[in-house]
């Protein structure tokens, strides 16, 4: 949502009437670019775990969650074709490989551990739900009736992802294991709402394409996920985010 | 003699979804219908965003409106609205009742 880093020139034409601010269209761009890359790098992992989840139930389970993870995604992507950009960004969906990755840095590689799947489901698909709902006003017609089917499809992804947790949580290893992909992944998923005041989400904000600003959603997905990691006797401490580390375009830490 | 809305929805009561034996519209799946001159436009949304048959229930309406007398072109359109069982008709939950689905 970084309207100074965005490498893609743009023109804002008379006839795209969403917005006629710069800065917010640069910022809805990277919006996009990112909400889709993340889903749909999300379902590719998740698909990577099929015949190696802990159950035959398991493996239907992060089929069909995968399924609507690239269903999202796919539904993401043409929204870019009809934005009034000079260099369009081609089509990302088609490049799994592609050296720039606009998604998390904890889904650029396949992971090696279940505890990481489940991490992934409670931290990070939460988390992109968040920013949905941050999206279910927005004046911009074709992302706003997309953005408000995502939660509800999401529901069931959620109880599935908490049913996981409960079972790693019930024996101390597994609790233990599950801690550290915790403690991996949620520094860069708190990251992933953005720095306090950041103009690019500022410009959103003041053209009615977001409801909510950075700090409004980091405490949004506090609320939603931690009591429940709480409860199962999972810590959520998290000391001083790497902002040093943190790449502004690509929305992830380096 | 141009076609009227009735013959479309007539054509469309002979699309069932892939999966069960109910119509697209008894489904809940189209929300929009429009007939202009030779044009059959559809609106649908599907059940889930990541829908796999959506090919292939597009591809079916478009042959069964194409089959529509006086109608030369269709356009589909996903409308991206959401759906629920609440959106199935009684028709469509008396069939699934018998299947054992709901």
């Amino acid at each position: 949502m970084s309207a100074s880093e965005s490498n893609l020139d743009r023109v804002v034409p008379e006839d795209w009437s969403v917005t006629d601010d710069d800065e917010a269209l640069a910022a809805l761009v990277n919006l996009i670019v990112v909400l889709a890359d993340n889903k749909f790098f999300l379902g590719r992992r998740i698909s990577e775990w099929l015949p190696g989840g802990p159950s035959l139930e398991s493996a239907v389970a992060l089929a069909a969650i995968a399924q609507e993870e690239l269903g999202h995604a796919r539904a993401l992507y043409p929204l870019l074709e009809e934005m009034p950009l000079v260099d369009t960004p081609g089509p990302l969906q088609r490049g799994a490989e592609r050296e720039r990755k606009y998604c998390l840095d904890c889904l650029a590689e396949p992971w090696e551990w279940w505890a990481e799947v489940v991490a992934a489901l409670i931290l990070v698909d939460p988390a992109l739900t968040i920013l949905f709902r941050a999206l279910e006003d927005a004046r911009y017609d074709d992302l706003r009736q997309r953005a408000a089917r995502v939660p509800s499809e999401e529901r069931f992804h959620r109880k599935y992802a908490e049913g996981r947790v409960r079972d790693l949580a019930r024996t101390d290893q597994g609790r233990e294991t599950l801690q550290r992909r915790i403690d991996g992944m949620l520094p860069e998923v708190l990251m992933w709402f953005g720095p306090s005041g950041e103009p690019g989400v500022a410009a959103l904000k003041a053209q009615g394409l977001i409801n909510s600003d950075n700090d409004e959603m980091r405490a949004a997905f506090q609320t939603d996920v931690f009591p429940m990691l709480e409860e199962n006797g999972l810590r959520v401490e998290v000391g001083e985010l790497p902002w040093k580390r943190w790449n502004n375009l690509q929305r992830k830490v380096e | 003699m141009s076609a009227t809305i009735q013959d479309l929805q007539a054509a469309l009561a002979g699309v069932h979804d892939p999966e069960y034996p109910v119509s697209v519209l008894d489904m809940g799946l189209v929300r929009g219908l429009a007939v202009e001159g030779d044009t059959a436009r559809v609106r649908l949304t599907y059940t889930s965003m990541g829908c796999p048959c959506k090919e292939m229930i597009a591809d079916d309406v478009r042959d069964a409106l194409l089959a529509v007398v006086g109608i030369e072109r269709v356009e589909v359109q996903e409308a991206f609205e959401p759906w629920t069982h609440r959106d199935l008709s009684g028709r469509a939950r008396r069939t699934l009742a018998k299947l054992g689905v709901a």
